[in-house]
């Protein structure tokens, strides 16, 4: 009996995942693409240092960085630590994501204060504004949809899929915006 | 003690103080923005202006730094489609036909004309005496440079007026530089003013929109510091179009007077020393000349491209009436009159997405964050950094999606600017 009961339980290790292992294969690959555009942003910075013929453009994007490690440290850190112990399931997404929101809402016109101040036209910062929160809430829509339910037939790819598609369509539409404002 | 544990265990506290904290970093990277402009000593005035292509520069010179102010000039000029009406009506004009031209002395190093012409009734005789003092040429595979220095000096009864010339010419493939400053002599070795005409004319690419630079220098220089410090201001403006998309296109020609001036400079510093004296005052005027009409229609209804430079429309139907008026060479071409430089210009390159455009673009907009000297676009991509930052050091799909959410709208908005 006790010989039976190892091997079921050998049987079920190997067959089911438990939801943190699953989530952590899942995070490499969201990892790589963050860091993959992060590695564009950072060439691009290195591209306008050489335009501008100065340094400013790479430390702006050190600092950015800085900013968003302390933002991870300070605004996700119950998320981080949960994270760190490998509790991934047990972090609250969309609590992530209203915390997102909120620092997308608030950092905004707080970045754009210097910038209207340079000469940047209010209408450009309120185009980038409404782009910006349209962006987000569609965001937002999707992953309420598609991830934070927690269907488990839909898989990661199909989500990322149905995600990126959706976003595109709102991006044309943003696009489209920009052009007639243009 | 225990009521700062229990302040810090509070989870009213810890979120409140997470949000100040929160509202200090981006305020402080704000505060940063500004810090930058104002470090890198453009007027925050000029950047009220952005796409502006007229500009007032006051150069001030402090020991080996030049300190350009940039402001823009309103130079909006109302010109009528058929030029000016009433020119002529009321001024002394001199009729071609009365001046008499007599080359009275015609060598390598000096020419003497003799000019006569009648007005009123009387006639004037005029010498025109010019002394070649300098020349250089330079004829590389391609790129032709040449250089001339001259002393001039017109006489007109007892009275007499003298000046030198330097004149700076490159000419290639793509464009023709111009460089002309005349100097009036204040004694041997200084000179009392100078005024630099400095013309960039591209041969066959998109013109866009004409600019013009009025620039003045508020201390004495020499000749050569003189264009070394108009080479320095170029390059200054050049920065400064770089960074606006729509007139990137104005920067890479900046950038070639600034060249052009810097090799004048050199040119003088070593083989004019004799001539090379300080100029008490100092204008110049750096342009960028036109290859469509449209290059032209910022400066006021009714302006074409004449041929280097932009200028009323003097309305034809054919050749012979711009001839007749203008002279020889002058053509009628889409309903005005051009002078015997102008060539049609190329067909306009079909609507397409300008991806160096848009790599600029996203460029600037992502080295906005603490470089703020001209940020023509919103600040999404310093959003997008910290986004990704975030992905980064918390992969989850909404760290993650909105990184990527964050680049394709900032792609996307480039791409909006660029899209001819």
């Amino acid at each position: 009996m006790a010989f039976n009961k190892k091997n079921m339980l050998d049987i079920s290790l190997s067959k089911v995942e438990h939801p943190s292992v699953r989530a952590a294969k899942k995070e490499p690959k969201l990892r790589i693409i963050g860091l993959v555009i992060l590695i564009i942003f950072f060439i691009f910075s290195i591209y306008g240092s050489i335009l501008i013929g100065n340094p400013y453009g790479v430390v702006s994007f050190f600092i950015l960085v800085l900013a968003s490690g302390l933002l991870v440290r300070i605004v996700f850190r119950k998320e981080y630590q949960l994270y760190k112990k490998g509790k991934t399931e047990e972090v609250s997404k969309w609590n992530m994501y209203l915390k997102l929101m909120l620092l997308v809402l608030i950092g905004y016109p707080l970045l754009s204060i210097p910038r209207y101040s340079a000469g940047t036209p209010l209408k450009t910062l309120l185009d980038g504004y409404a782009a910006l929160i349209a962006a987000f809430g569609t965001l937002g829509i999707l992953s309420r949809i598609f991830v934070l339910n927690k269907k488990p037939k839909l898989g990661f790819k199909l989500t990322y899929t149905l995600i990126i598609l959706a976003s595109g369509g709102a991006s044309g539409l943003i696009f489209i915006i920009f052009r007639m404002i243009g | 003690m225990d009521l700062v544990n229990d302040l810090i265990h509070d989870k009213n506290v810890r979120i409140k103080t997470a949000s100040m904290l929160l509202i200090i970093l981006v305020a402080s990277v704000s505060l940063w923005s500004i810090y930058g402009a104002s470090v890198l000593g453009f007027s925050m005035n000029y950047n009220k202006n952005l796409g502006t292509t007229f500009h007032r520069v006051t150069v001030n010179i402090e020991g080996q730094e030049v300190l350009p102010q940039i402001e823009p000039l309103n130079l909006t000029i109302t010109g009528s489609s058929s030029g000016c009406q009433s020119c002529g009506k009321n001024q002394n004009q001199v009729s071609l036909s009365s001046i008499n031209y007599t080359v009275q002395e015609q060598s390598k190093s000096r020419s003497v004309i003799l000019v006569a012409y009648k007005s009123k009734g009387a006639i004037f005789d005029m010498t025109i005496a010019t002394d070649f003092l300098w020349s250089h040429n330079e004829c590389l595979d391609d790129v032709n440079r040449t250089a001339a220095f001259l002393f001039t000096k017109i006489t007109l009864g007892d009275k007499f007026f003298q000046f030198y010339t330097l004149s700076y010419s490159v000419q290639c493939a793509a464009y023709t530089l111009t460089m002309y400053t005349s100097l009036l002599p204040l004694n041997s070795g200084a000179y009392n003013r100078s005024f630099v005409m400095a013309n960039y004319v591209p041969a066959n690419e998109s013109g866009g929109r004409v600019s013009l630079e009025l620039v003045k220098l508020n201390s004495p220089v020499t000749l050569s510091q003189n264009c070394h410090v108009l080479g320095k201001v170029a390059g200054e403006m050049g920065t400064i179009y770089s960074m606006n998309r729509t007139l990137a296109y104005l920067a890479e020609r900046y950038r070639t007077i600034e060249a052009e001036a810097e090799y004048l400079a050199k040119l003088v510093s070593q083989q004019l020393k004799g001539y090379d004296g300080v100029i008490l005052r100092n204008i110049a005027v750096i342009m960028d000349g036109c290859t469509y009409d449209s290059d032209c229609s910022n400066i006021g209804q009714g302006y074409v491209c004449l041929g280097q430079s932009c200028g009323p429309c003097f309305s034809c139907s054919q050749d012979s009436q711009c001839t007749s008026q203008f002279g020889s060479g002058w053509t009628c071409y889409q309903g005005c009159c051009r002078d015997p430089s102008y060539q049609p210009p190329p067909a306009p390159p079909p609507s397409n997405i300008d991806w160096v455009c848009v790599a600029n673009c996203v460029a600037v907009d992502c080295i906005c964050a603490l470089y703020d000297i001209s940020c023509p676009g919103p600040p999404i991509c310093d959003l997008c950094v910290i986004a990704c930052g975030a992905c980064v050091l918390l992969p989850n799909p909404v760290t993650c999606g909105a990184c990527i959410l964050c680049a394709e709208i900032e792609l996307l908005y480039c791409i909006s600017q660029c899209t001819s």
